[in-house]
């Protein structure tokens, strides 16, 4: 896991997983880095294959961590490029609601056409 | 008069839900395929039926007993691999001349629901839940016992438990023994199958629960079919393997498609994480 600060942003990189393996590690570590001239922090998620519990636990702790900076208006959170299996985990545990998820490509949701079997 | 049933065997396009159950006892609003099928033979005359199974035959078997419940005489037959028309017809009907019921009713692939050929079931997961949608204003027939449509769109099933509290949007369908706390929402657009478990605060739209599945506190399941712990976007045709049973589980041990001697058994991830961010989270968001 990697992470920078350039232009105000934390950025992280680099997560192959995130789960009870690094979940406490994680959380450590951003909450060392948030410095008070954040004004957005984006976590890579194109490489991380595994999301538990555990691993979504440390995104909500991230977002709690990280009250203060969400007052200032324009700050942001976001979950970027997410694989398509942790993204069903993410808005399993409803956390789509709280981050901003951007996905190459994504459509928005909505239902199928209805068919008639008449 | 006589009939062939074919059990639909591997389908890449729904390949994560055959793991968790044969494709022939997949529940449909409370039936299994094989059920819709059996009675639909039964109105059309059959007195036995002869259903080969190339997989899982035994809970194929156990799944629909002697075919009393029908009237029929049901035999499930093991097969090697899963058989085309022809081949059924050329190997149980050359040897066999007692009365056959006409074609093409004499020889069935489950692939779609009865009269219902235009919809095929198993070529991806968008068309499976299309089906339970364009069935959901149909499948309220007198042979339900217990069934009941509490309001217009959703019907409820035998001694569903739906506690106050819980919102109920049509069209929806709850089966039978199904348990919804305080605090859930249920539809547009859900099928709960049989004995589903819809923990507190839990959201499902646009999605199939399958049978015996319990849905974790304060999760929310839309445009899904959840099997289990399969959990399988339909719209992006994406699956998952939930390792958190608090937040998607089997309320029973599943028996999964045998594997070869050969393989290892898988290990099984330990439960980690806790249930209490999720609640963390539902308060932010009301």
């Amino acid at each position: 896991m990697n992470i920078n600060q350039q232009n105000g942003t934390l950025s992280v990189t680099g997560l192959r997983e995130l789960n009870a393996a690094n979940a406490q590690a994680f959380r450590t570590a951003l909450a060392r880095a948030l410095s008070q001239d954040l004004k957005a922090i984006e976590i890579d998620l194109s490489q991380t294959q595994a999301v538990d519990g555990a691993g979504l636990g440390a995104l909500v702790a991230l977002y709690e961590t990280a009250k203060e900076h969400r007052k200032r208006e324009g700050f942001a959170i976001r979950l970027t490029n997410p694989t398509p299996t942790v993204q069903q985990m993410i808005e399993l545990a409803r956390l789509h609601h709280l981050f901003e998820i951007t996905q190459p490509g994504s459509t928005p949701d909505g239902a199928l056409p209805p068919i008639s079997l008449t | 008069m006589k009939a062939l049933l074919i059990c639909p065997n591997e389908r890449t396009g729904v390949a994560a839900l055959a793991e968790c159950v044969p494709l022939a006892n997949v529940s449909i609003l409370g039936k299994t395929l094989v059920e819709y099928w059996l009675e639909h033979l039964a109105g059309l005359g059959a007195q036995e039926v002869v259903v080969l199974a190339a997989d899982r035959p035994d809970e194929v078997r156990a799944g629909i007993g002697d075919g009393a419940r029908w009237g029929l005489r049901v035999i499930v037959k093991s097969d090697k691999r899963e058989r085309t028309l022809e081949e059924a017809r050329t190997r149980h009907q050359a040897s066999d001349h007692t009365s056959w019921l006409p074609a093409p009713n004499d020889v069935t692939l489950m692939d779609n629901l009865p009269g219902l050929p235009q919809l095929p079931l198993f070529t991806s997961y968008a068309d499976w839940f299309a089906v339970a949608q364009a069935l959901m204003p149909h499948a309220w027939t007198p042979d339900r016992i217990g069934v009941r449509e509490l309001k217009p769109g959703v019907w409820v099933g035998l001694n569903a438990h739906i506690a106050t509290g819980a919102e109920l949007i049509a069209p929806c369908w709850i089966g039978e023994r199904a348990w919804i706390e305080a605090g859930a929402t249920i539809g547009p657009s859900a099928v709960l199958e049989r004995e589903v478990f819809i923990a507190r605060g839990a959201e499902v739209s646009h999605s199939i629960i399958g049978p015996e599945t319990l849905v974790g506190q304060f999760t929310e399941i839309r445009n899904s079919i959840a099997w289990g712990s399969t959990l399988v976007n339909w719209q992006r045709d994406s699956c998952l393997k939930v390792p958190d049973s608090f937040l998607l589980c089997s309320r029973e041990p599943r028996r999964a498609r045998p594997v070869p001697a050969s393989t290892p058994a898988p290990v099984q991830a330990p439960v980690s994480g806790t249930a209490s961010f999720l609640e963390y989270v539902s308060q932010l968001l009301t």
